[in-house]
């Protein structure tokens, strides 16, 4: 039986790295005792994947895993043991069953599935002001209405130049009418209260600041193409004629996303990452992971 | 949530910010209105480091089973995080509260070796802290040190106000009543400092006074006033009935000791010459079966960690090992929880348990012979004979074994070339073993021999206390001596040699054996920017040669230098059970390489008998 659960990560715990929280999920399953599998050998491991990695220093409300159990037990079940075993700084916000793939085939990895994530960047107190809301506003307007917005991408060892555009979904504030032009419907507001009716607030786990400015930006994340918000908020900088220094940013994730369609678990045989260039006007419509 | 002591900016900015963050899974936090004492304990090197060692966690267990104490824990920071909480004269603080460490009542630091004195001094510093203790105003935190290394406080004194001599399960409880009561009635530092001179086992410097005679020779040691002229060291005489950690703290990074850690017993009944350890921590206590057991299964389901260490001096001694691993093994492997046993005895017993809880092809076994010859063996009473290192080789070997790693110590007393070289052919001895012996067909590969030697640096309280040490030359000439030798082995190629660097071994030397002098020294290098001196990549010594030019010192005379048995040595005010006449009988049979039966053998009347406790009343019974 595998389980798929969403949780949030937050305030001081936002200074542990990827590895460190596996290993911190790893304990907590161990110390709620429950009926994990593991895999064979001198070493077993225990069979535990995780969708997305969180950069140093963010917070979220949109973290994924998947567990495998040997025997059925209810998901309210796992999210209850497993609640009672953990920190402050971590909080368990959904857990579900996955269906159970034929004999024979694997489902596809929570890793592959995912394609965009959005993310809250707030001005943090205390740094260079930040712009009034309409000056955002209509800097966001002139920067996503740009052809190509291209930005020194550095990795570890090469800086090359990149073209972000593509890989934006949409940048929006609160209060906005701004349409995503891929779904119709889609309004900022609605986004930021999460109106999918299952009691999350994607925003729960973030830190508020007095100053109150903040925008939205949901970006192609994942094993195929990936940009992160913060170089999106140092390319805004630039139109807004603002100093940007990446300390002066909160970064919350919100939602973690991957295709309509997309597999659940179901039939996850391709498992072949498609770029998804998302400035064609075939913009796919993304679904939280935990959908 | 709680506010963080550093600023994001700055988390953001250093390497492994979770050394700073503390609320770890068992950390224990209270409610400051409702607390009289607050104690912050402090293991004076990296975090990873310091969250690895059990003392701190029994003493942080046992200080916070107490309604009125909260004790929190400190780290060393790093010199990353150094250079900023200098720059923005940030306060260090304990990682529980985040509060600064000049708030508290106490500040306990725990001494695991030498090379750590100067990050006492930075943790101080960073703190605001008079370095030197008697300049510390009323409002001050107590400092207290506490670990193996008190056993010669001298060089650090001046940097402290109490040294707890000895386990600290003992008296910490009745110092934290008589700071209450001393606090209630309006006492001042200077009162508690002399009422807590009076409980067994705390040596307060401030009180007492040195003097040297015109030879520089330490002649005068002195209480002032009332204080006791011994400080007798703590022994914990119920070993199976005493503190210990049912919910050790839980790091989110990973620990140099990423396990749970299960003593299994307290002491040895080896008396290896050389071994401080072996000797401070007389008699040998074993925790009774029904203790472990219980410990083990609360411990591992408190923690989620997926590996146990049975920790002791060595686990061969304990009498009931057998039915504990037979327990553990079932237990934990249900649980799949790996087991780890290291100062294993290699032998038939030993090569079964360690077939079942380890993967044989990925493993290594490992001997300790510390010495390369077996008269070097029987100078440090190592008693281990070659047969029994081949032999254990061997049957290692015929299972399936193929690493095999060695430890040795260059440097120790009346050791000869041929010592030395009789290093490199042990190793080829226990590679010919596995190539005649081991048909082709069934090897797993070439046999890998690794040989790691340290430098021998005499330690207070063992025999050894009156040893010259070795030079850096010499001991630089030895280790070449051997690498010499090995090479010209039959199976070089399957012998793999590692050395121990010698400048901190003889700055090790100075340190252990020093006195009050001393301190100056260490003073001086920590302003000349020494800090993190255990750690090959940030030591200089360029810093501590700079520190010895500048305040005189002359290393030699505490190194290199052999004591006369009569001399005053500056630890003699200890009385840690072990008499100094014994002790000076010990070194006289070394010089006859004559070897000393362990406890269990024979009661040699090392004079710990007094707690009546442990073997010593297992070989009266007898």
């Amino acid at each position: 039986m595998t389980l798929r659960i969403r949780f949030a990560k937050y305030g001081a715990l936002r200074f542990i790295g990827h590895l460190d929280v596996m290993r911190y999920f790893q304990k907590v399953i161990r110390r709620a005792d429950l009926p994990v599998r593991y895999s064979q050998g001198f070493t077993p491991h225990q069979i535990m994947t995780f969708a997305h990695p969180l950069s140093l220093g963010v917070s979220s409300d949109a973290e994924y895993m998947e567990v495998d159990f040997t025997e059925e037990l209810s998901p309210e079940e796992v999210f209850e043991r497993m609640s009672a075993r953990m920190s402050e700084g971590f909080s368990l916000l959904s857990c579900k069953r996955l269906p159970d793939v034929p004999e024979g085939t694997r489902a596809q990895s929570l890793m592959s599935l995912v394609t965009a994530a959005e993310y809250m960047v707030s001005w943090k107190d205390g740094y260079p002001a930040p712009p009034d809301e309409d000056t955002l506003r209509s800097a966001i307007r002139e920067f996503y209405s740009k052809e190509s917005i291209v930005v020194e991408k550095s990795t570890k060892k090469t800086t090359a130049e990149t073209d972000i555009k593509p890989f934006i979904y949409r940048m929006y504030m609160p209060g906005d009418a701004f349409t995503d032009p891929s779904d119709p419907g889609f309004t900022g507001d609605k986004m930021i209260k999460r109106t999918f009716d299952d009691g999350i607030d994607n925003l729960a786990h973030a830190d508020r600041f007095e100053n109150g400015r903040k925008f939205f930006v949901c970006v192609a994340s994942g094993s195929a193409d990936n940009i992160k918000p913060g170089l999106v908020t140092e390319a805004l900088c630039e139109v807004l004629g603002y100093e940007y220094n990446k300390h002066a940013f909160a970064l919350h994730r919100m939602e973690t996303y991957k295709e309509e369609g997309g597999s659940t678990g179901k039939d996850g045989a391709d498992e072949q990452n498609v770029s998804k260039d998302c400035s064609e006007g075939e913009k796919r419509s993304l679904v939280p992971l935990d959908f | 949530m709680r506010k963080l002591a550093l600023s994001d900016e700055i988390l953001e900015s250093i390497d492994k910010p979770a050394r700073y963050i503390g609320h770890e899974i068992n950390a224990v936090m209270k409610d400051l209105s409702k607390i009289d004492i607050r104690f912050c304990m402090c293991f004076p090197d990296v975090y990873e480091v310091g969250m690895s060692h059990l003392g701190i966690m029994i003493l942080y267990d046992m200080f916070n089973r107490r309604e009125d104490t909260w004790c929190e824990r400190v780290y060393s920071p790093w010199p990353d995080l150094d250079v900023i909480m200098r720059e923005k004269q940030i306060p260090l603080f304990a990682v529980e509260s985040q509060d600064p460490i000049k708030n508290f009542d106490f500040l306990g630091i725990t001494l695991q070796y030498e090379m750590c004195y100067t990050n006492v001094l930075q943790v101080l510093d960073l703190s605001g802290i008079h370095l030197m203790a008697s300049e510390r105003g009323e409002d001050e935190p107590i400092v207290i040190g506490g670990g193996p290394c008190v056993y010669n406080p001298e060089p650090i004194a001046d940097f402290f106000d109490i040294f707890y001599i000895g386990e600290g399960e003992t008296v910490y409880y009745e110092m934290l009543d008589t700071y209450k009561r001393i606090k209630a009635e309006g006492g001042s530092r200077h009162d508690f400092l002399r009422a807590a001179s009076h409980i067994e086992g705390l040596y307060v410097p401030s009180l007492y006074e040195v003097g040297y005679d015109e030879n520089g020779m330490l002649s005068r040691f002195e209480p002032k006033g009332d204080a006791p002229a011994k400080i007798k060291r703590q022994v914990v005489t119920n070993i199976s009935d005493t503190y210990y950690p049912e919910k050790p703290i839980v790091p989110y990074i990973k620990a140099v000791q990423d396990r749970v850690t299960l003593e299994i017993q307290r002491g040895c009944i080896r008396g290896c010459r050389f071994c401080q350890a072996g000797w401070i921590y007389r008699p040998v206590r074993e925790r009774s079966l029904e203790f472990l057991k219980r410990y083990a299964v609360d411990m591992i389901k408190n923690t989620g960690y997926e590996e146990i260490n049975l920790s002791s001096l060595s686990s061969s001694d304990y009498s009931k090992l057998k039915e504990l691993l037979d327990f553990l093994i079932t237990e934990m492997g249900n649980r799949k929880v790996n087991i780890s046993l290291p100062s294993l005895r290699i032998d038939a017993f030993a090569l079964d348990v360690m077939g079942k809880v380890q993967d044989v092809k990925k493993s290594s076994i490992t001997f300790a012979p510390e010495g390369g010859t077996q008269y070097m063996r029987d100078v440090i009473n190592k008693g281990l004979t070659e047969e029994q290192i081949l032999t254990g080789a061997l049957d290692a070997f015929k299972l399936g074994w193929n690493k095999v790693k060695l430890y040795f110590m260059l440097g120790q007393p009346f050791e000869n070339d041929e010592d030395v070289k009789g290093i490199p052919v042990l190793a080829d001895k226990i590679a010919r073993e596995y190539y005649e012996n081991i048909p082709k067909a069934t090897r797993n590969g070439k046999v890998a021999i690794t040989v790691s030697t340290s430098f021998f640096v005499p330690k207070p309280f063992t025999p050894f206390q009156w040893a010259a040490q070795i030079a850096p030359e010499e001991y630089l000439r030895r280790k070449s001596l051997l690498r010499t030798t090995l090479a010209e082995q039959l199976n070089a190629k399957s012998i793999k040699y590692n050395w121990h660097d010698s400048d901190t071994s003889i700055l090790e030397g100075l340190l252990a054996r020093g006195d009050r002098r001393v301190g100056a020294v260490i003073l001086e290098a920590y302003k000349n920017g020494a800090l993190f001196d255990a750690w090959t990549d940030h030591f200089e010594m360029k810093r501590w040669t700079d520190a010895l030019e500048k305040t005189g010192i002359d290393i030699d005379f505490y190194t290199t230098r052999e004591r006369n048995v009569d001399e005053m040595l500056p630890w003699d005010f200890i009385d840690a059970g072990i008499s100094k006449k014994f002790l000076a009988r010990e070194y006289e049979r070394s010089k006859q390489a004559l070897v000393t039966l362990n406890c269990r053998q024979r009661c040699s009347a090392c004079g710990c008998n007094e707690w009546n406790t442990g073997v010593c009343l297992e070989t009266r019974n007898r």
